[in-house]
């Protein structure tokens, strides 16, 4: 057996260039996971890619809240993005995409450090996982039922790709932005140097390049046509009209690349050779 | 929470488990008591094969768990980690859910005790990595066994320990590769590592001890659920099995993408899988331990057939857009 203790560890879970405020009411926080920081001759692979492990945070009027946890191993830098953030204010909310640690694996130090703050979503399991945190504040949440935050509600969606059964997205009313879980997730190299970068700031070659390599994690693409998923996504797209896209693994595309990535992104799912591709967080 | 830089200096040549003990004792008064854990009973180590396969677990009401297809009123969910031992070594086989830690720590102090520890994970999800932290910061000379990718030993999700020293144990725990299609000699044990034979998620392994004959299934098989509190947790029988269409319809809440479905090449591996092997005894992270090589060949059954029907049940997202 091979057996190796790195000298000099270097951390899988890095950030750059975040947190950033995107606009008055959305915050994007998180960081990458970087693949020269896994354990073993994995650490050795060439490119070094990382991958995007971000979460957002909403500053409603009247109540914030942030969309999925980020990842256990940011919580280093992102318990101080969350207080940078907010600005003074609490964390009412925290919509929870499925239980997957890269997505909610902080959620049980979220509610510790905001004592008031509820998780929505299809919240089972999380009594087993953070058995620390109480019941009440586990609030299941159906397809299509809303939070007011006070200028606009958080709808709850039942995702069309589902990373586990119970997988939700949430659409911001005001923002008119999607929150897709693992949809459109991309990985990128780390010598391009687009952590914390959205793709309309890189040079057109940058960013069609960035959105080719799209993570699509979900086993069993190829064994079942998505052509009726892409229709039920444009029937989506016609009752919840989205001009921002995030999820937990991109920066936000916005700023007038939306429909055209939304584009790529369904014409790389209706493809019949299309297949999962593993998502390195 | 500390001062790091001070507290680096201190722990530099400290072990994990030391640094572990250490962390502990300055941060246990700060815990609030855990408010789900009520929920959670028969906490204990069951010796499966003496000297040889213990498991490793508690009980839960069945109900708010996702892979069930609906909730089971009065009825139980075992939830497992199992550990393989010789004279010299223990081997974990999944480490548990965060609130099974009562049960994880008895059998580190009953079973382990001075042997060497092993951890492996068959996924990388909560169920199976959610006592990481405590293991390798409580065993002797722990190892991981670490067969995909990412970096894993930061997501020891443990709140007693800050972040920081979390990253401390890159460095300190050894890790010794366990991919599919290997096998780890560790002493008298000899562990085979496969993919999954069904699996929703992406990176999800199996694994086979030909010694126990166990075959160690993550999240699959694991559609035997507890009447009662007190029924015994493991099956030796091929009676009274479930209906295949029950059992297709929890396959389905947890491989969800088995609806709607074509596999065929899915099937033929599975059934490979069990044909190749002297498989005696199953045992998933959730339900009941399957013993046996007549309940073996009968509940392996019941799951193809399970599988071929899970793939004619629609998935229902879609038909919310409409």
């Amino acid at each position: 057996m091979s057996e190796s203790t790195p000298a000099s560890p270097q951390g899988a879970y890095i950030v750059r260039g975040l947190p950033r405020r995107v606009l008055p009411d959305l915050a994007w926080l998180g960081g990458c996971s970087n693949s020269a920081g896994w354990p073993g001759p994995a650490s050795r692979r060439r490119p070094i890619t990382h991958e995007p492990c971000v979460a957002y945070l909403i500053l409603g009027a009247q109540k914030t809240v942030m969309l999925d946890t980020g990842h256990f191993a940011h919580w280093h830098s992102l318990e101080g993005q969350i207080e940078q953030m907010l600005q003074g204010r609490t964390l009412d909310y925290v919509f929870v995409s499925h239980q997957e640690i890269p997505h909610t694996g902080n959620l049980g130090r979220l509610l510790g450090k905001y004592p008031q703050a509820k998780a929505g979503g299809d919240v089972r399991d999380y009594h087993l996982f953070h058995p620390e945190i109480a019941l009440e504040r586990l609030v299941p949440m159906r397809h299509g039922e809303a939070l007011d935050i006070g200028d606009r509600q958080i709808v709850f969606l039942d995702a069309l790709w589902k990373d586990l059964d119970s997988t939700m997205w949430a659409y911001d009313t005001r923002l008119k932005m999607l929150f897709g879980a693992d949809i459109f997730g991309y990985i990128h190299q780390d010598d391009e140097n687009i952590c914390g970068t959205m793709l309309h700031e890189m040079s057109p070659e940058l960013a069609e390049r960035a959105s080719e390599r799209a993570a699509l994690p979900f086993f069993g693409l190829r064994q079942r046509s998505q052509t009726s998923r892409v229709a039920a996504f444009r029937r989506l797209l016609e009752r919840y009209p989205v001009e921002i896209i995030t999820s937990g693994h991109t920066a936000p595309i916005m700023a007038g690349m939306t429909a055209q990535i939304i584009e790529k992104m369904l014409a790389k799912l209706d493809s019949p050779t299309e297949g999962p591709r593993y998502l390195q967080s | 929470m500390c001062s790091s830089i001070h507290r680096r200096g201190v722990l530099g040549g400290m072990s994990a488990a030391a640094i572990m003990t250490l962390l502990r004792s300055n941060y246990a008064a700060a815990l609030q008591p855990p408010a789900a854990q009520a929920l959670a009973t028969r906490q204990s180590v069951t010796v499966l094969i003496p000297n040889r396969l213990y498991r490793i677990g508690c009980t839960v009401p069945a109900q708010r768990l996702s892979w069930l297809a609906e909730d089971i009123p009065g009825g139980f969910e075992p939830l497992n980690a199992y550990l393989l031992i010789d004279q010299q070594n223990a081997v974990f086989i999944d480490m548990g859910a965060p609130i099974m830690l009562p049960a994880i720590r008895e059998a580190i102090d009953t079973v382990v005790g001075s042997r060497r520890a092993w951890a492996s994970y068959t996924r990388n999800e909560a169920d199976c990595i959610g006592n990481m932290g405590w293991i390798l910061g409580s065993c002797p000379d722990p190892t991981l066994l670490f067969g995909g990718a990412g970096g894993i030993l930061e997501w020891i999700n443990d709140p007693a320990v800050s972040i920081m020293e979390v990253r401390d144990f890159l460095g300190r725990v050894p890790i010794v590769e366990s991919r599919n299609g290997t096998t780890n000699r560790i002493g008298e044990l000899s562990i085979e590592w496969l993919d999954a034979g069904l699996k929703q998620m992406l990176m999800t392994q199996w694994a086979f001890e030909p010694s126990s004959g166990c075959l160690f299934t993550s999240d699959a098989f694991g559609f035997r659920h507890l009447r009662s509190a007190d029924q015994s947790l493991i099956v030796e029988t091929a009676r009274r099995l479930p209906a295949p269409q029950t059992v297709a319809r929890e396959l389905v809440a947890r491989m969800h993408w088995m609806r709607g479905a074509n596999y065929p090449d899915v099937l033929v591996r599975f059934e490979t899988i069990f044909a190749e092997r002297d498989v005696q005894m199953i045992a998933p992270v959730h339900g009941c331990i399957i013993r046996g090589r007549a309940a073996v060949r009968a509940h392996v059954r019941l799951m193809l057939e399970a599988m071929r029907l899970a793939s004619e049940i629609p998935s229902e997202e879609e038909t919310r857009y409409v």
